[in-house]
This record gives structure tokens, C-alpha cells and sequence, in this order.
């Protein structure tokens, strides 16, 4: 019994060209698997990337319904400043979404790099009980509150970078600067509040 | 014996035939073509929601702007075109604005945004109306 194929001059072993044609199917195969799972790694780094606009997108979103619900409310004052917000508003409570006029406040940490946020109720809002904050953003490298205003005096339009007033202004910019994709990008979201002017 | 191989019921000998082969690697084919058509859309998909997210705040804030510009004053004297760089790519931007129908002191604002991707161009718009309000 013979295993091996036998040659043409009746030897046993393969010849040089049947090895060579062998060594070169093997190569074009493995870089052909090779190159199809390179690429399937690839695709999956990207789907699974985070985007850092995504998370910015869903907090301007939430942000922007906070800010169109405030409302002009004596015990709660509207007050800003360039790293704080505080307003009153239709808040959120718990996780069954129950909505009630509460206060809002943003503050951001520059310690942390991250945008805390306190959700109060009004009992709350008078006795001066913060509580835990949540983070609401987090990896902002710096932040700037803006506030619209109309100047009575001089009849133009202004922005400022405080907010001492009671009454809302008529639209605030969030302005901040973050890292994303290895690069500083600065993104800014401006909100008209329906109730001020 | 009774017991035999199916294959080798037919002809005698053991293995496939070549037309058996042939059909069998042509289904295989169209199953990875399709797989791989999947795939490709699957991409072309979420590559268009990444670059929607990138650009759709620009474009709000733009759009805040031209509405603020004709609400308070009723023209708009910003740039009607223009490029921009977003993730070293560049992006041009047109905005048209001008009354909308009959009525005084409404306007209507277009905004698209143009930049390539491969060898097409993606397009993104967005349109406003904007109220023009005196104020005393």
C-alpha cells in the first residue's frame, strides 16, 4: 500500500511545480480571508464607534423643551451666568415622567469637564435643597451661557453673558468646546423662549 | 450489501458532477452578493445619519439666525452662500430667503447644504418660516 502519489518516474513525493502551484493557492487564499475579516473589523470599529454630536444632539433636544417650557413664575426667578443657568420650568420627575413645575439649574464643573444639572421641585426650590446633581454632559472642555436681550434704551438687540433679571430673555446660547475624534470642535445651540419680550 | 451511497447510485462513481458543482457555487454567489448589498446600504445608511448629525446643529443655528435676522428687522443681510469645514471636509451651504405668499411681514427661508461623498454629492435641507414683529 502506497500512500503517496506515485511520480511520474514511479517515486514517491510530490514535484516542484505541484509545490509551487500548492504554496501559491495557500497564500492567495489566506489574503483573500485575510483582507475579508481586516475589512469586517473595520466596519464593526466604526459602527461601534461613539459619535460625540449624537450625545450632544439628545441633550440640546432635552435642553431645548426645558428652556421653551420656562414660564414667568414669581417664586422662581430666572437667573444665568456663564457657567450657570437656573429657570423655572415643566420638570421631569422619577422614571415614570410625571411633569410639574419645578426649577431647573445647570452648572458646569470645569474640575470634572462634565455639565451637572439639579431637577427641584418648588418645595424644594424654597428651602434651598440641592440634592445630588446628575450629569447631564460630560468630556466638555469649556461652556458659555449667552442671553439675548432687547435694550429699551438704545432699541437694539443684545447679547450678554449674565442674566441678573427675573423675567426670561428672549433666547439663551449654549456655546462649549469639546474634543471629538482626536480634534477641538465647538458646537453651540441657541433656544428662543416664547414667554419673554 | 444492499446499503449504498446515493451517489453512487447513479453513475458508479463517487462525487459530484460538474454541472452539481457549478449550480451549487453560482447559489452560493448570489447569496454572498446579496449579503454583501445588505451590507453596503446597511453603511451608506448610517454614514448618512453620521454626517446628518454632524451638520443638523449648524444648520439650526443658522436658521436661528435668519429667522431672528427677518423677525427683528424683516431683511436678511447675511451671506446668501458659503463653505465650511467640518471634519476636514468641505461643506457649501445655500440660503434663500424671501415673502412667503401674500402676506406682509411672513417670510419663508431655504437652507441646503451640499458636500461629496466618494463620488456623489450628499444633500441635507431644512426650511423656516420666519414672522417679522415690531417692537415699540
Amino acid at each position: 500500500m502506497r500512500y503517496l502519489s506515485p511520480g511520474n518516474n514511479g517515486k514517491g513525493g510530490f514535484t516542484l511545480i505541484e509545490l509551487l502551484i500548492t504554496a501559491s493557492i495557500v497564500a492567495f487564499i489566506s489574503l483573500a480571508i485575510y483582507s475579508t475579516l481586516d475589512n469586517g473589523v473595520k466596519i464593526w470599529r466604526r459602527a461601534s464607534a461613539s459619535i460625540p454630536e449624537e450625545d450632544y444632539a439628545l441633550f440640546f433636544d432635552k435642553f431645548g423643551r426645558e428652556l421653551r417650557n420656562t414660564l414667568k413664575f414669581s417664586p422662581v426667578s430666572f437667573f444665568g451666568s456663564r457657567e450657570r443657568l437656573e429657570f423655572p420650568s415643566l420638570v421631569r420627575f422619577g422614571e415614570a415622567g410625571v411633569d410639574a413645575p419645578g426649577k431647573i439649574i445647570y452648572d458646569y464643573d470645569p474640575q470634572k469637564g462634565a455639565l451637572q444639572k439639579w431637577r427641584l421641585d418648588i418645595s424644594d426650590s424654597y428651602s434651598g435643597r440641592e440634592g445630588a446633581p446628575e450629569e447631564a454632559l460630560r468630556g466638555v472642555r469649556a461652556l458659555n451661557f449667552r442671553y439675548y436681550y432687547y435694550d429699551k434704551e438704545s432699541k437694539e438687540l443684545l447679547w450678554s453673558d449674565d442674566w441678573p433679571g427675573k423675567d426670561p430673555p428672549l433666547a439663551v446660547r449654549l456655546e462649549l468646546e469639546f474634543t471629538g475624534d482626536g480634534q477641538d470642535s465647538v458646537i453651540a445651540k441657541t433656544v428662543s423662549i416664547p414667554v419673554a419680550g | 450489501m444492499v446499503l449504498r451511497a446515493p451517489t453512487m447510485s447513479r453513475t458508479g462513481n463517487k462525487g459530484f458532477t460538474l454541472i452539481e458543482v457549478m449550480a451549487a457555487s453560482a447559489i452560493l454567489a448570489f447569496g454572498v452578493v446579496f449579503v454583501y448589498e445588505a451590507l453596503f446600504r446597511t453603511l451608506d445608511a448610517f454614514n448618512y445619519y453620521e454626517n446628518y448629525l454632524k451638520n443638523s446643529n449648524w444648520m439650526d443655528e443658522k436658521i436661528w439666525q435668519a429667522q431672528d435676522e427677518l423677525s427683528n428687522s424683516g431683511v436678511y443681510t447675511g451671506e446668501g452662500s458659503g463653505e465650511y469645514l467640518n471634519n476636514n471636509r468641505q461643506v457649501r451651504w445655500e440660503l434663500a430667503c424671501g415673502p412667503q405668499g401674500d402676506q406682509p411681514g411672513l417670510f419663508s427661508i431655504d437652507l441646503r447644504l451640499a458636500f461629496p461623498r466618494g463620488n456623489k454629492n450628499i444633500y441635507l435641507s431644512r426650511s423656516a418660516y420666519a414672522l417679522s414683529i415690531a417692537r415699540e
